[in-house]
């Protein structure tokens, strides 16, 4: 329910599922202990391929560092970090820490020219890493790289050359602002060599010359620098991972675990779904006259018996067919798609099965998607093109179909499908709830059992609940202290509550006013921390790359027990949106509007998606929320990194893992989790999705 | 329980709530659960590893003769007798739908090999599919037992969702006469090696085809993850 908590646990667990997936070469060479290509301390030039996402955990040292690495660009990577520094405050006290890197690439290796890059580590707030650098790197000989740069604070710290660009102030003197930028290149500048040599597919050695002074740790903790010099091995376990070994600073020793995935390397492209039912040509006029007349059509039990045969035959395929209207000449299904990640691979299996199901006289066929109970597109096409056509390159068919909005579409009035309202669902499944490297929680988890349970009154209306019981963990001995007026940073107060909560039980209407439109109202207690109602209207014509929103709520806090009992906190929070689908995979958004703090700001998110339906979304808030000293309140950003089940397994599903790393969980620029957003929700079925997944109409 | 028994025990209790299999009809929830629990065996697997796996093999495996009887009792319909050879897997594959020139026919494993004339269009289920082929050249030399080049596309999915084409060139030439046996029936033609070139590698099919011009049997190259598969007809 809470989204933006975060699952470090259950990322990790979905990482290692890859294992089995990735058939390629370990992606992107040996990588530094902050989960870039390059040495210990210091960074290369080069970055992983696009797309990879990249996973690091080191021990040893002053510490852990655990990395995500994440190539949202061919040039630009985000790295994402939990890490622990031993005796950073004091002999066994140490410090748990988040922190987020930036490299850009800014030239690519060519000819006598060395990559070139520019990177920031840990730019935002306490930053006990924050250091800064320009790195050059060359591939010398086929098997060994040098790389040479300059760093800036912790990377500058020892053997430096001087001030180049100005004094480093300390503290960052940036008012208003968590990040960092007026430390960037300040301060010391200090020179580092590293060079990585390939000796053969499994083995690479290397070596480095590392400028960071580790002065805290050597003051606080007793760390033993006796050499600026950093040797190891990375070696190669599979193909999708490696372990590294160092041998540090004359006196330490560290190891390394390393994951790469190329979400564009699924273990099977095409699925292992079972075959779709073929499609059956009709019989020709002279062998069934009465089926091509129509006349069949005036019949009132023809109807009711073919729906019944098309509903049948798409429950065995995991869809369900809402509602039909049938003549003699078109017929028009409204289908929830329960099974296909690709909406065209659904609309492909909808298609043969109307040809092996209708009357010969039936010949345009229109496909209605539908979400959360509301049309959205209808896709038109001619049952001699499918029957023409099948198996066939799946371009040929897309240039004769025809994308509209459902409510387009005039082919008479639709019959419910017997016994499918209203509707009732269950389950009950296990849940893990884990807080990990929080400042003051580094390590608690919760198991237990949650049951959901969903009742469909009809097509978008529905009443949806949840509960949750702990069988066993410690999330109740968090020691975290909530702000002030604390709206999102009390987490700790419902995570200690763990008996019988109801994380969610909300009714929710889903509605189709006018063409390009959608509109949803919920009502109830709408997520963990607040209660109250939620709506939202959003304009999407369905072949727009541009959509916009309202959202409006006005909610209550919710008392930590989770139950039926509200705080005294009120607020109406509400976003104005706008979404651009900006082509090659990347989806802009910005919502502007007011937070749960009462905080006035704007989100700026960017998607990079998949046609798989991996996901790397990236967002920053600003708001106006006072800037408390320390804290990083009117700042919050992440990323989000969404899984689909069915690239990992090959098998169909919609189901996904979603995990949101970051700095999040604080009072300001925080926004209502409500189920069932419109744009999400809408969009698949939409042109561009439809387009970009074509290739599997015939799958 | 004292705190210290209940911190180790906790671990354990952990291990057993999510070892509980995730159960009702909302598959959407339960799936994922699921799906998250068998990744915690796969993990435990891994950990527990060198246990051989090879013990699930049977022990006597039916002869291709003894399937290919066992299928023409059981069904009615048109039957081929399939090898897929990267997966070292011999089967029997059924008429499913037939639309013009082209007959799908699945296997017992729930995949399909469609072909159009005889001649590869496309698979399904295989995880490396291909999706769609241009065979009507090929298919004119072949069918007609003449010598010739043609041109043939198969494509294939990318994980973008994406067909990509793999164009080849082809040279056809009509080889021996030829007969097969099996399950007691006999079937002879006349066989056409096709050698298809494409981003310099060189794949070689084979097909026997009959006086009426029908493929009978065939070795014909899917892709470049599947290998081949040989297809004889047991009915045609």
């Amino acid at each position: 329910m809470n989204a933006k908590h975060i699952f470090a646990a259950t990322l990790s667990v979905s990482l290692f599922a890859l294992q089995a997936a990735s058939a390629d070469p370990l992606l992107g060479g040996s990588r530094n202990s902050f989960g870039l290509l390059g040495g210990f301390d210091t960074p290369s030039a080069y970055s992983l391929p696009d797309g990879v996402i990249g996973g690091s955990t080191f021990f040893g040292a002053g510490g852990q560092r655990h990395s995500f690495a994440f190539q949202i660009s061919p040039r630009l990577t985000a790295v994402f970090r939990y890490s622990k520094i031993d005796d950073f405050y004091a002999p066994g006290d140490a410090l748990y820490d988040r922190s987020v890197d930036l490299h850009l690439k800014l030239l690519e290796e060519s000819g006598w020219r060395p990559a070139v890059a520019v990177g920031v580590r840990d730019f935002i707030g306490s930053g006990a890493f924050a250091s800064e650098y320009v790195v050059a790197t060359k591939t010398v000989t086929p098997t060994l790289s040098i790389s040479a740069g300059l760093g800036w604070g912790r990377l500058g710290s020892s053997n430096g050359i001087g001030t180049l660009f100005g004094d480093r102030p300390t503290p960052s003197v940036v008012s208003g602002s968590p990040i960092n930028y007026d430390r960037w290149f300040r301060g010391e500048a200090a020179p580092f060599l590293g060079v990585n040599w390939q000796v053969n597919d499994k083995l690479t050695l290397k070596a480095e010359y590392s400028p960071d002074g580790y002065i805290d740790e050597v003051t606080r903790a007793g760390f033993d620098r006796a050499s600026s010099l950093n040797v190891g091995l990375d070696y190669r376990i599979g193909r999708w991972s490696s372990v590294s070994a160092w041998y540090l600073y004359g006196s330490e020793v560290g190891i390394q675990f390393n994951l790469a995935i190329d979400p564009r390397n699924p273990p099977f492209p095409s699925g292992i779904e079972k075959t779709p039912l073929p499609v059956a040509p009709r019989p020709s006029r002279s062998v069934d006259p009465v089926g091509w007349s129509g006349e069949w059509a005036a019949e009132p039990q023809v109807h009711p018996a073919v729906q019944a045969e098309v509903a049948k035959a798409l429950a065995a395929d995991g869809m369900l067919l809402e509602s039909m209207a049938l003549s003699a000449t078109s017929v028009e299904v409204r289908v929830r798609n329960q099974t296909y990640p690709s909406q065209a691979q659904a609309l492909g299996h909808i298609a043969r099965v109307l040809t092996r199901a209708l009357p010969p006289s039936v010949e345009y066929l229109v496909l209605t998607s539908v979400a959360n109970g509301m049309p959205t597109s209808a896709v038109t096409l001619r049952r001699s093109d499918v029957e023409a056509l099948e198996n066939s390159n799946s371009a040929l068919l897309l240039q004769n179909a025809t994308i509209t909005d459902a409510l387009a579409v005039s082919t008479g009035p639709l019959r419910p499908t017997e016994g499918v309202f209203p509707r009732f669902q269950w389950a009950l499944t296990p849940y893990v709830e884990a807080s990990l490297f929080d400042s003051d929680d580094p390590l608690l988890a919760d198991v237990g059992m949650a049951a959901s349970a969903r009742y469909e009154f009809a097509p978008g209306l529905v009443l949806a609940g949840s509960v949750r019981q702990k069988v066993v963990g410690n999330l109740d001995q968090s020691t975290r202290v909530a702000g002030p007026d604390p709206v999102r940073s009390d987490l700790a107060d419902y995570q200690r509550n763990g008996d019988l909560t109801i994380p969610s039980l909300t009714l929710s209407w889903y509605s189709r006013p006018a063409e390009n439109i959608y509109t949803r109202v919920s009502f109830g207690l709408l997520e963990r921390m607040f209660g109250g109602i939620s709506g939202e209207v959003l304009w999407k014509p369905v072949d727009s790359r541009l959509a916009l929103g309202v959202e409006m709520n006005y909610v209550q806090k919710r008392d930590y027990d989770q139950r039926f009992s509200f705080l005294d906190y009120k607020v109406a929070t509400g976003h104005v949106s706008a979404y651009y689908d900006i082509g090659g995979g990347y989806t802009g958004q910005i919502d502007v509007g007011r937070y749960l703090a009462g905080d006035l700001g704007a989100t700026l998110s960017l998607t990079r998606e998949f046609a798989n339906g991996w996901q790397i979304a990236a967002y920053a808030t600003f708001t106006d929320w006072p800037d408390a000293g320390v804290d990083d309140d009117n700042f919050v950003n992440g990323i989000r990194l969404t899984i689909p089940i069915a690239w990992t397994t090959g098998k169909p599903t919609i189901a996904s893992f979603s995990n949101t790393f970051g700095m999040s969980g604080d009072d300001g620029g925080a926004r209502l989790s409500v189920d069932g957003r419109l744009y999400g929700t809408v969009r698949q079925s939409h042109m561009g999705e439809l387009y970009d997944n074509w290739g599997r109409f015939w799958r | 329980m004292t705190p210290a028994l209940r911190l180790s025990a906790a671990p354990l209790v952990a291990a057993l709530v999510l070892s509980l299999a995730a159960c009702g009809s909302d598959a959407g929830k339960t799936e994922t659960s699921n799906l998250a629990r068998g990744l915690i065996g796969n993990m435990i697997g891994l950990v527990k590893a060198g246990r051989s796996t090879a013990d699930a093999e049977p022990s006597a495996a039916p002869t291709p003769d003894q399937i290919a009887a066992g299928a023409l009792e059981s069904f009615a319909g048109p039957l081929m007798l399939v090898t897929i050879e990267a997966l070292g897997k011999t089967t029997v594959m059924g008429l499913y739908g037939e639309n013009g020139a082209m007959r799908t026919y699945a296997l017992p494993s729930e995949q399909s090999i469609i072909l159009r004339d005889g001649i590869l269009a496309a698979t399904r289920g295989f995880g490396h599919d291909v999706m769609s082929a241009e065979t009507d050249a090929v298919a004119a030399l072949i069918l007609a037992r003449k010598d010739g080049a043609a041109a043939k596309v198969q494509r294939y999915l990318d994980s973008e969702n994406v067909e990509r084409p793999l164009p080849m060139d082809c040279t056809i030439q009509r080889a021996d006469k030829s007969e097969y046996e099996v399950a007691g029936l006999t079937f002879s033609g006349t066989q056409m090696v096709e050698v298809c070139a494409f981003q310099g590698q060189t794949v070689a099919s084979a097909y026997l085809v009959s006086e009426k011009g029908v493929v009978l049997a065939s070795r014909q190259w899917i892709g470049p993850k599947l290998g081949y598969i040989t297809l004889q007809t047991l009915r045609p």
